[in-house]
């Protein structure tokens, strides 16, 4: 076992799109000069912020759930301004709002995107006779773009090699503990089955799928958590749709986004995309969960449903499907709100456990981290 | 029996006048009070559901005194 006498002032567990944002912003905005991201995985970016639907939000997917809308909304211009080469912005994006069984009318959806003041106007002819119109009650053309992790994940990496924070691959943090000195401590597992400890002032736990499986001091969220295995199939689109992104809701509800980084599209149901879920407890790990499951696709299951709606993708081909553990509050079930969890350990001072749902709502965990303070090691 | 005629319809004319003047009197007297009174408040005159952040903010004591407006929630222990 290899223990570091020196301490670093901050360890961040988890190098996705939280994880290096939060990093970048503590060394580079609060001045936080020794920090350590730990990722277990042998890149940046690999598996929850790449696995996805790579969607910049603008609200429109949440007319339940004012403050998530409300918020994306806000900050989908500002993600657009901060990382303009990671945004894809040349297709079509079309919301279709289904006739029956939809939580919302045409109505209630023209109306919501008013209020939080997202764009939308209506479709012209010839992108409405896409969709069935039997099935379909309105369409609408609105604002909304996609990322590419892989422009994120370069991002992430050069701005990290600026602001020196060290980066270690495939490792694994395992244990999070307060030391008898007041620091904490957390425990990493290197693949060779060596274990490194770091101290340091502060930990902040950013991964995902993970947040509970820490032994340790750490109390775990008090917060509920879901996991859900998912699929996103990955799909050749025909002609006719190559430049449109379309989702319908908000009953039946899927979606077909164009996927950057791959140069093909996602597809997503409502009901096919969820494979199975359990409620998060410690010591039932997610991610070795979904490497034990068969992972089956759905694709044809989606396809045909999807068809009933939008012929066209009838003739899409199937390329890949991306399987992901996804984790969501319990507490959202019933208004699909995605808020973002912040917790603060009050056992473990100076730990935070900070679970991101939407990719440009990052903005508001840092405005909330701006009201924390932090201090270097060597000041105090 | 015109005379007994006359008699009751001056009694009833009476009676009309009390409970005309009755009525009046209540009917000024209600509007005499505020249009309406407020009964409970349910939102505060700021509309602060603009101005929450969309974070779920759990934690220790501390936390519910940050200075951000609260999330969804705010402060579940």
């Amino acid at each position: 076992m290899a223990v570091t006498d020196d301490i670093v002032d901050a360890v961040i567990i988890g190098g996705g799109f939280y994880g290096t944002a939060i990093a970048i912003y503590l060394a580079k905005q609060r001045g936080l000069r020794r920090i350590v991201l730990i990722e277990k995985e042998p890149e940046l970016l690999k598996r929850a912020s790449y696995n996805n639907q790579a969607r910049v939000h603008n609200g429109y997917h949440y007319p339940r759930s004012f403050t998530t809308a409300f918020r994306s909304r806000v900050n989908l211009p500002k993600f657009v301004r901060d990382w303009p080469q990671a945004v894809k912005r040349d297709f079509t994006k079309l919301y279709a709002i289904s006739r029956r069984n939809s939580k919302v009318t045409a109505k209630q959806f023209e109306r919501f995107c008013h209020e939080i003041g997202a764009e939308i106007k209506p479709a012209e002819a010839s992108l409405k006779r896409l969709f069935e119109p039997r099935l379909i009650e309105d369409v609408f053309l609105v604002e909304e773009y996609a990322f590419d992790a892989t422009q994120l994940a370069n991002w992430a990496e050069s701005e990290m090699r600026e602001a020196d924070i060290k980066i270690h691959f495939s490792a694994r943090a395992t244990m999070i503990s307060r030391s008898p000195q007041g620091h904490l401590t957390v425990e990493v597992q290197r693949e060779a089955s060596d274990v490194e400890l770091f101290n340091c002032r502060y930990v902040f736990n950013c991964t995902y799928s993970g947040l509970n499986q820490f032994t340790g001091g750490f109390p775990g969220t008090k917060t509920g958590l879901k996991q859900e295995v998912t699929e996103m199939a990955l799909m050749q689109a025909p002609d006719i749709l190559k430049d449109i992104g379309i989702t319908v809701m908000d009953g039946p509800f899927f979606s077909m986004m164009p996927f950057p980084a791959r140069n093909l599209h996602t597809l997503s149901h409502v009901r096919y995309t969820p494979h199975f879920n359990w409620e998060d407890v410690r010591g039932v790990d997610p991610y070795q969960k979904l490497d034990d499951y068969d992972q089956a696709t759905r694709v044809d299951r989606m396809v045909r449903d999807v068809g009933r709606y939008l012929p066209a993708l009838r003739s899409a081909k199937y390329v890949d499907s991306l399987f992901e553990v996804k984790t969501v509050l319990v507490k959202n079930e019933g208004d699909d709100g995605r808020p973002i969890l912040f917790e603060k350990h009050a056992e473990l001072p100076g730990c935070f456990s900070i679970l991101g749902g939407k990719i440009d709502n990052i903005y508001d965990v840092l405005e909330k981290l701006e009201a924390e303070e932090f201090n270097n090691l060597k000041e105090s | 029996m015109s005379l007994q005629q006359s008699g009751m319809f001056f009694l009833i004319s009476l009676v009309l006048l009390v409970l005309g003047e009755y009525i009046l009197q209540m009917a000024s007297l209600t509007n005499e009070g505020p249009l309406y009174h407020v009964g409970q408040e349910f939102t505060s005159a700021r509309m602060t559901r603009k101005e929450k952040l969309n974070i779920e903010v759990v934690g220790s004591q501390t936390m519910e005194n940050s200075n951000t407006p609260g999330g969804e929630g705010h402060g579940r222990d």
